[in-house]
């Protein structure tokens, strides 16, 4: 079992649409794939139509009294499970905290699926809290959306300098441009040089394109119902390069 | 998975049923349905319906017009595993199974090929049961009733109910409106009612070929006549080569008749005998330079495990060598199967089998089954006991290779007269017959592989290029050999005397060893003289 985190300390960077995306395109390929959505606002779990609601919410999930086997809900899609938000998870901080061993409790919760899953995608909220902390010690490929501006950039610099000096098991840094507008001057030229400049940020990039705003309406990927647009092949390349290097880390 | 799987089948005899309960499901939800798609599908199976006796199912799927097949494998525990896009063909053996299914399949299959059993092509139609929110809560598939490949009989419409993760609510709901609609459950996988529409009867075990009361010569021609369709079962399995069980199967009805022939064989007509004897026994003869290879590379993995000098690729050259072999006489195997000489034996022995085996319960027919069976059962223990008994630490090794056969002799009338024992009886008997049977099996094998690794690595010297770590990692598996031997020997005493005490007590006790199956008179069971 592989885990993949999408984070970002900024909100709005495709995060959610990114791990829905590539969530559907790894159970379409044969993986037995689960979301996580750790955000309170429940974005990916309001795009697979399920109810935000966890039974004792992120408290008895840290505490240890409920397990996440309890709490997943079957997609639409085949192989494609989620565990959905609950609005509770907004003080999964004071929870975590007042456990021991604070930073691995996510690690802990996520282990026993070892069995029933290939692929775990945690979309995670914005922000650099105790809840990322917990992503970073758990995840084996942390994926960075960035967008093409150059404070985007420095924060992604912040956070793999933050991740380099951290003890113990690492996460692999993977970042890519997201929501790209090629008619801007500025973003073509991020597009070309970042991927040069730094070996963690792939040369795969997600156009902003509204048939991926289209997802909040639909309630569905965009490769469910926009198979053949710019916006699936571009997740899709995506997929594949990710796809690539988590069979090469075996 | 957890929670996807347990799937429901509920089918109906009547052909409206299913469309009427799909519409019946409106009153939990929005059911969405698609175009509907041809397929075919094949149910795989064993040859000795291995998956069907641990209550699994194993199906692959295609659409009309497409090679490429899903595979599904229903479990005995309701969970399903799926694999595809396949398209190689069938029979198959384990390691040309997709990944996901070995470790399910691996304990059930062992050795045995995967075949086609069944066939059917239909149409089926996907769809959905949608909460408010639009979120599919039950996925539903409806197969429309199926034609069955050679048969005239059509499978019945089946619905299956595929629960999604989290929404086991809906399942329950949906499962109420189908009962209250008049629809049935059926099994899991639904590989009972195929098989029964398809008329393969795997429940109704046919009458045994031994009758206490059948006059000693009929029941014997009719138990000979059943394992001659055991060979004739394996026959063509065997010379296409599916696997390796069917060879395996072909001898041990060839071992089984010889033993009745030779054991029995005095209530048969004496030309019979004096013609069957010789030819089984080439029969035999032709079946075993291949099964030794068979068995020799069978047995590498477990014995390159317990190298401990030698590394495992040191043996690749023998099992390169010994698969070389094996080609060259499975030719001369496949030649003598096909044979006019293989041909006229299986003819002929039907015949004349055929012919003894009919009774019209005419008076004076000599000695009942019953009567015969039971002196003879009793007269191959003592057989055991008596040789047994003699084998002293300083006797040779063949005297344990002949109590070996005596006690496979045994063996064989055990379960040729088991329809007349008592049930409880008959298993402890074998068992306490098999304890023993293991040491000496052990020893002998032991020397027999020995000695076969002598004269593979003196042929493989001989041909000059096998790496000389291949020779010492054969030396090192004979010495292990050898240490088996020696612990099987170590051990045969206890084995022995456990024997014959417990199976001893069994025959003082009764006169007879087993005890009779109730109905048998014992009283009409002479012991007969010592032999």
């Amino acid at each position: 079992m592989k885990v993949l985190a999408t984070y970002n300390i900024k909100g709005g960077v495709g995060k959610t649409s990114t791990a829905v995306n590539l969530a559907y395109l790894a159970a379409r390929d044969g993986l037995r794939t689960l979301i996580w959505d750790l955000d309170p606002q429940g974005s990916a779990t309001y795009l697979c139509r399920i109810k935000p609601k966890v039974r004792g919410g992120g408290k008895a999930l840290v505490e240890g009294r409920r397990t996440l086997d309890a709490a997943i809900k079957g997609t639409d899609f085949d192989r494609l499970d989620l565990m959905p938000a609950d609005f509770s998870y907004r003080n999964l901080d004071l929870d975590l905290n007042s456990t021991k061993r604070p930073t691995q409790r996510l690690h802990r919760l996520v282990a026993p699926l070892e069995d029933d899953y290939d692929l775990v995608i945690l979309d995670c909220p914005p922000s650099a809290s105790l809840v990322s902390e917990n992503v970073v010690h758990t995840c084996d490929v942390l994926l960075v959306p960035l967008i093409p501006a150059m404070m985007s950039v420095h924060t992604f610099y912040q956070l793999v300098d933050f991740i380099d000096g951290m003890h113990g098991r690492k996460p692999e840094v993977m970042a890519f441009l997201s929501m790209v507008d090629r008619r801007k001057k500025s973003h073509r030229e991020f597009a070309e040089r970042l991927p040069l400049e730094h070996a963690s940020v792939m040369a795969e990039m997600i156009p902003n394109l509204s048939v991926i705003e289209q997802m909040a309406q639909r309630r569905a990927p965009v490769p469910e119902f926009a198979p053949h647009s710019a916006a699936t092949t571009a997740y899709e390349a995506l997929w594949a390069r990710l796809q690539s290097h988590l069979n090469d880390k075996g | 998975m957890k929670g996807s799987s347990s799937p429901q089948i509920w089918v109906s005899p009547e052909a409206s049923a299913i469309p009427a309960a799909l519409r019946a499901l409106a009153n939990i939800g929005t059911v969405t349905m698609t175009r509907p798609v041809s397929t075919r599908r094949i149910w795989l199976d064993t040859v000795d319906w291995r998956l069907y006796r641990k209550g699994m199912a194993l199906t692959a799927t295609a659409r009309a017009g497409s090679d490429e097949h899903t595979l599904e494998l229903s479990t005995a525990d309701g969970a399903i595993v799926t694999a595809g896009p396949d398209a190689l063909a069938w029979p198959r053996l384990l390691a040309g199974l997709p990944e996901q299914l070995r470790p399910c399949l691996e304990p059930v299959l062992g050795v045995r090929a995967l075949l086609p059993v069944v066939q059917t092509s239909g149409t089926s139609i996907t769809g959905r049961l949608l909460d408010t929110e639009g979120k599919t809560v039950l996925r539903l598939v409806h197969e429309r009733p199926a034609t069955i490949s050679g048969s005239r009989d059509r499978l019945p419409g089946r619905l299956w109910l595929i629960p999604v993760r989290g929404y086991a609510t809906a399942g329950t709901s949906a499962a109420r409106i189908l009962h209250g609609a008049g629809l049935i459950r059926d099994d899991r996988s639904g590989y009972s009612a195929t098989l029964r529409a398809a008329g393969i009867d795997l429940e109704t075990t046919p009458p045994p070929a031994m009758q206490a009361d059948l006059p000693a010569g009929v029941a014997v021609a009719r138990v000979l006549l059943s394992y001659l369709d055991e060979m004739e079962a394996a026959w063509e399995g065997t010379v296409s080569d599916i696997d390796i069980e069917f060879l395996h199967d072909l001898r041990v009805a060839v071992r089984r008749s010889r033993s009745v022939v030779k054991l029995l064989g005095d209530v048969l007509p004496p030309a019979l005998v004096a013609w069957a004897g010789p030819q089984l026994k080439w029969l035999g003869d032709l079946t075993t330079p291949s099964r030794d290879l068979d068995v020799h590379l069978q047995e590498i993995p477990s014995l390159t495990a317990r190298l401990t000098s030698a590394r495992p690729e040191d043996l690749e050259p023998l099992a390169r060598y010994l698969t070389g072999l094996r080609k060259g006489e499975r030719r001369t195997l496949v030649r003598g199967l096909r044979s006019v000489r293989s041909e006229r034996l299986r003819a002929q022995w039907r015949a004349s089998l055929q012919d003894l085996a009919r009774w019209d319960e005419q008076p004076d027919a000599g000695p009942t089954a019953a009567e015969f069976g039971l002196e003879r059962l009793a007269r191959a223990h003592r057989r055991v006991l008596r040789r047994g008994s003699r084998i002293t630490p300083a006797s040779p090794a063949e005297s344990l290779h002949n109590l070996r056969k005596r006690g496979k002799e045994l063996r064989y009338l055990l379960e040729v007269f088991t329809p007349l024992l008592d049930p409880a009886e008959a298993r402890s008997a074998l068992k306490e017959l098999k304890t023993l049977q293991d040491v000496l099996g052990t020893f002998q094998d032991s020397e027999t592989q020995r000695e076969a690794i002598y004269a593979l690595a003196t042929d493989m010297i001989a041909r000059g290029n096998t790496p000389a770590r291949t020779i010492l990692a054969m030396g090192e598996m004979a010495a292990q050999l050898a240490q088996d031997q020696d612990s099987s020997r170590a051990n045969f005493a206890t084995a022995f005397e456990r024997f014959a005490q417990r199976s001893g007590r069994r025959r003082t006790a009764r006169l007879t060893w087993p005890d009779l199956a109730p109905g048998v008179p014992a009283a009409a069971v002479s012991t007969g003289p010592a032999q």
